[in-house]
């Protein structure tokens, strides 16, 4: 029985703040908006972001500078790679596969696609 | 920070609002308040300010009884009712009657919000329309900075723009010493600002829990069909959405009016769920 | 301290509540001006001559002992009747600014509906009950505005028009401002009577048929007041004369102040 179900807010948001650290808008050691911020930029409960960054700082993407903020981790880049890597392979990989195997797509026309890309 | 006790409600012997009520709630929190017509949440809210008195019971605000009044717990209370009547007056001349009666007001954040909401100076309160008066009383509510802002169908009347700046208001006046709770049908205005829930039912609480707790016995899920296991169900693009005891863990985002018509529907399970610890 | 009385903040709500009512009160002057002046242009010695034809003057003069040197205790009630028809002789002689029937006596009378009216409304009255002050404070700002604040400045108003008035040449009656006499023979049934008004308004919140019936009943008795005055029938200042001696001693001290205290227990108690 396939099903979808959407992301929790908060990991919506923690995606959302990795996208932004891997774009590069905030580097390492760099002091990512605070709670407050967050919460006024994209109107959700700041409850929620708390979630979120506690989840990111749980993955050691970023840490509390108590009474001044949030910021990345030197390391914080890599280890947000290091996760969408996981989700990769774990959850869009397998939807990959099935498709393909539905659509009667070989590996061989993905790799020749993939050379036009590059 | 708010305690309610074996309370007992009602306007006519024969129809009791509140049995035995039990509920407490907490500071720095935005309580979205639900439930269907007439079940009596504009009345719960009324209880908590001391519009209203318990028939029998207790209901404690900042430590007061709240049906005393006292003018310390009136200090940190701003009311926002759905239904108002506003003074043919300007709404300098409405600051000047009231705010120096709340000592936290903020006159700068009101400035900014008439501002932001685009109100007239000059023309009378009484002759705004009547999204205009509610965007008022919201400013004014904000401004007032009280620790306890209790509003009924905030949103009601807005129009779209403002729905929005609504919501960036609020967050933005919101700190972990306040709290609000928000009395609402318009759940969709509102999504991911309200947390925890509380849905209301004739005579009990269903639910008092936040997005996290629910998330956690609960998921939200767009399946082929709906199962033995399913608590509501409800057709959409692709699928059916389906609200289901979370049995494997799975982590999904809460849909408000989902879990509401789940939680009519199965009355007991979601007692037995969230409020019987 | 919890629900006592803050005297600034009692001040800062009367201040509120003066500002608020101020476009009443604006109209009530307007009214009472208009009324003055009416009086003052068509006041004619007719009048006296028309109370000395139809009563004895015995009946009057007898009474006319109180000469406003008695302290007036309960035992002496019957000196409020003597100065309101020392009052009424007092009127052959000049316009009263401060008679029963007239603008002055109406509006005091009719006070607590004017601006308490409100509370009848679920919507009008949350901002006052929300509003961040005791319930003393409250009703002490009602009841200053309605026994004290507006009826003085009614007072000094009607005061300024009346001087005026005799300096453009009307003719006023200031032998009728002896002050025991106005406090006694005006003041104090006016207020008396203003207290059933005041009770009724906190009192019948929300019950409707009582409200309807003791509106009427105040109705009723402003009505006359006011009619007193502009009707030449004698038969109506009789009766009203009748009525505000019988007012004057059934309003007595005790009653006024056990209304007040039922109005003054209503505020604590009364939900939305």
């Amino acid at each position: 029985m396939t099903y979808k179900t959407d992301k929790p807010i908060y990991l919506q948001i923690a995606n959302y703040l990795c996208e932004r650290i891997l774009q590069g808008i905030w580097k390492a050691d760099e002091r990512i908006p605070s709670v407050r911020e967050l919460s006024v930029t994209l109107s959700v409960n700041p409850n929620t972001i708390v979630k979120s960054l506690e989840f990111l700082e749980n993955r050691q993407i970023i840490f509390q500078k108590r009474g001044i903020g949030y910021f990345v981790e030197s390391a914080g880049l890599q280890r947000i790679r290091e996760m969408y890597k996981i989700e990769f392979f774990n959850e869009d990989l397998p939807n990959l596969f099935k498709k393909m195997q539905w659509l009667g797509v070989s590996l061989e026309e993905i790799r020749k696609k993939h050379e036009a890309y590059s | 920070m708010i305690k309610i006790q074996d309370l007992n409600f009602h306007y006519k012997a024969s129809q009791p609002i509140y049995s035995g009520l039990n509920m407490e709630l907490h500071r720095g929190n935005i309580y979205g308040l639900l439930g269907e017509n007439g079940v009596g949440k504009t009345t719960l809210l009324k209880l908590i300010s001391g519009l209203l008195f318990p028939t029998t019971g207790h209901c404690s605000t900042f430590d007061f009884e709240a049906k005393k009044r006292y003018p310390e717990m009136l200090e940190k209370i701003y009311f926002i009712p759905e239904v108002y009547t506003l003074p043919k007056i300007k709404m300098s001349e409405y600051v000047n009657l009231y705010a120096s009666f709340y000592p936290k007001f903020d006159y700068q954040k009101l400035n900014e919000y008439v501002d932001v909401f685009g109100l007239s100076q000059t023309k009378k309160l009484s002759e705004f329309s009547h999204g205009q008066q509610k965007k008022w009383l919201i400013a004014f509510g904000l401004a007032t900075n009280t620790e306890l802002l209790l509003m009924d169908e905030p949103t009601n009347g807005l129009d779209i723009p403002s729905k929005s700046l609504f919501r960036q208001l609020l967050v933005e006046a919101m700190n972990d010493q306040k709290t609000v709770i928000i009395s609402t049908h318009q759940v969709r205005d509102l999504e991911n600002l309200i947390d925890p829930i509380i849905i209301l039912e004739h005579n009990q609480v269903l639910l008092n829990n936040s997005i996290d707790e629910i998330s956690q016995k609960l998921k939200f899920v767009l399946n082929e069909k709906s199962s033995d296991v399913t608590l509501y169900a409800e057709p959409a693009v692709g699928g059916v959405w389906c609200v289901e005891p979370n049995t494997d863990g799975i982590e999904s985002k809460v849909n408000i009016e989902l879990l509401f018509n789940a939680a009519i529907l199965n009355k007991e399970l979601f007692k037995k769920l969230f409020i019987q610890n | 301290m919890k629900n006592t009385f803050d005297i600034s903040r009692f001040g800062k709500f009367f201040a509120m509540e003066f500002r608020l009512f101020r476009n009443i009160i604006l109209i009530l002057l307007g009214v009472t001006f208009l009324d003055l002046t009416i009086s003052m242009a068509t006041f004619s010695n007719t009048y006296g001559m028309l109370v000395d034809a139809q009563t004895t003057t015995a009946d009057i003069t007898t009474e006319m002992e109180m000469d406003g040197t008695e302290p007036i205790t309960l035992s002496n009630l019957p000196n409020l009747s003597r100065a309101t028809d020392h009052a009424f002789e007092m009127a052959k002689l000049g316009v009263n600014p401060f008679r029963f029937g007239g603008a002055f006596g109406f509006f005091m009378l009719i006070l607590p509906f004017l601006f308490y009216n409100f509370v009848y409304h679920p919507t009008k009255s949350l901002t006052y009950s929300m509003l961040p002050a005791s319930w003393l404070e409250k009703f002490m700002s009602a009841w200053t505005m309605c026994v004290i604040a507006v009826p003085i400045l009614l007072f000094a108003f009607s005061l300024l028009v009346a001087f005026v008035g005799e300096l453009v040449g009307a003719q006023i009656s200031w032998h009728a401002l002896n002050l025991k006499d106005f406090f006694n023979g005006f003041y104090v049934p006016t207020i008396g009577a203003q207290a059933v008004a005041f009770w009724g308004v906190f009192w019948f919140r929300n019950k409707k048929a009582q409200k309807t019936i003791l509106t009427m009943v105040i109705f009723v008795i402003a009505m006359i007041f006011l009619l007193s005055y502009y009707r030449d029938n004698l038969y109506f200042l009789e009766k009203m004369a009748d009525i505000s001696r019988s007012a004057a001693m059934l309003f007595a001290y005790l009653l006024m102040v056990v209304l007040w205290g039922l109005a003054l227990i209503k505020y604590p108690r009364t939900q939305i």
